[in-house]
């Protein structure tokens, strides 16, 4: 019986958690919490299963085995939608392209399923607001979610939608990619000043440029299927060092 | 560039830049024979959403010398729906420099749904370009999670609402308005998506 005390109180608590794929096993008894107002750092090499693990969080279905909680509450085994709706939030790696549904009705259509309330004018007034912040002009919210868009633009549309959705907690994967320098400014600076002490963060990013502004206080680094949780010392060593020093 | 409806009639020719829709829901049959001018530019776009009867549509195109040809369908069955759909491009041999595609995406919403998709090119001429793809399909799973990570539920409605609305999107007002009168029986598909 594994007893968990941390104060503040934890937003997400993942334990024992197993993930398989075609027979090979991708993460191994990974065991780790993020407390309620911290920023956690994701970081391994390519391919280590960094992503598989935030869509594991997120709800996706895969061979896995553990259990993971969030606010207390077990939600191994509810649907995806529902996660969203208990206040989490995921920006892809690579966002899709959905045609012919506009930003506007997706963030309609999002927040009726999540019972907030909303106006169709702050909608407008909030895409205008951070698409111009962003350098992609105003009228965003009538362009097709994602379609057609460049790498950029889909990453700034992904942190437009948590924006609108406002989350308690924010996966974060690899947001940065595809940003040129001064989006990635914008960027960070918007993270920084959404995070609050009632929200809290995990973030994958090979550009250590970005914890300039959300200054992670934990480092989870997984390394041939085994996560590991060090203090935020550690990304100093991986950056001079790269992984092979761990 | 003319923007209309294809007519029910046997055989039509396209004499100048056009896009055309089709739409057909069940118990609508067509079988038309197009054929497309020298230096024309056609595109077409179907739309086939068929709920508990049959859809027929045969379409063949004859395309004409340096004329581009564009051909995207999106079909839709729903609950106890037969789609039976049939699309043919054909370049005679002395028809020179054409570029013709052919994207036909065909969507089964029910286990009960049935779509019968025949992709036909028939390439004479060796100065062609010519591409086609054909898929028949449930939903994008990425697309479903990526919706579900948003906190929606009914995803698959709204990717079918958005696949027509792209449709629809490719006319302009007041065109637009009135082609979507003709698939007023959407919500009704929406309630056979399984």
């Amino acid at each position: 019986m594994r007893i968990w005390k941390t104060t503040p109180p934890d937003m997400l608590r993942v334990l024992d958690l197993q993930c398989k794929a075609e027979n090979n096993t991708i993460i191994q008894n990974a065991n780790f919490i993020v407390p309620k107002g911290e920023v956690h750092a994701l970081l391994g090499p390519n391919g280590s299963g960094k992503s598989t693990l935030l869509n594991i969080i997120m709800g996706k279905e895969y061979d896995m085995s553990g259990r993971i909680f969030f606010n207390d509450k077990d939600i191994t085994d509810m649907p995806v939608y529902e996660r969203a709706k208990q206040g989490m939030f995921m920006s892809f790696q690579v966002p899709v392209e959905i045609a012919g549904v506009s930003n506007m009705a997706l963030i309609k259509e999002a927040k009726k399923h999540l019972n907030a309330t909303y106006s169709v004018r702050d909608i407008i007034d909030t895409y205008n607001e951070f698409s111009t912040k962003f350098g992609l002009g105003e009228g965003w919210y009538k362009r097709q979610v994602n379609y057609n868009a460049s790498g950029g633009e889909k990453k700034k549309n992904e942190i437009m939608q948590m924006f609108h959705l406002k989350p308690h907690f924010i996966m974060l994967d690899e947001i940065d990619s595809g940003l040129d320098v001064d989006a990635l400014t914008a960027i960070g600076s918007a993270l920084r000043d959404y995070m609050t002490a009632d929200r809290s963060a995990l973030v994958i990013s090979h550009n250590f440029k970005l914890y300039d502004f959300i200054k992670p206080t934990k480092v989870h680094v997984i390394k041939d299927g085994i996560l590991k949780t060090h203090d935020k010392s550690i990304l100093k060593k991986i950056k001079s060092q790269g992984y092979n020093a761990l | 560039m003319h923007y209309d409806t294809l007519p029910h009639t046997k055989k039509v020719t396209i004499k100048k830049d056009s896009t055309f829709g089709l739409f057909a829901k069940a118990y609508d049959a067509y079988n038309v024979v197009i054929t497309v001018n020298d230096n024309v530019t056609f595109n077409l776009y179907t739309l086939i959403t068929c709920i508990d009867g049959n859809s027929d549509v045969k379409i063949h195109i004859n395309c004409g010398s340096d004329s581009n040809v564009n051909v995207v369908s999106r079909n839709f069955a729903g609950k106890n729906g037969k789609i039976s759909f049939t699309s043919a491009i054909e370049i005679p041999e002395q028809k020179k420099a054409v570029d013709a595609s052919m994207d036909i995406k065909n969507y089964l919403l029910h286990n009960t749904s049935e779509i019968s998709a025949n992709p036909d090119l028939w390439i004479y001429s060796k100065d062609v370009s010519c591409k086609h793809g054909c898929t028949m399909s449930t939903f994008d799973s990425d697309q479903l999670f990526y919706m579900n990570a948003r906190g929606i539920k009914n995803t698959k409605e709204i990717l079918v609402a958005g696949y027509i609305q792209n449709i629809l999107d490719k006319f302009p007002a007041p065109k637009h308005l009135i082609f979507k009168r003709n698939i007023n029986h959407v919500q009704e598909l929406f309630s056979s998506i399984q």
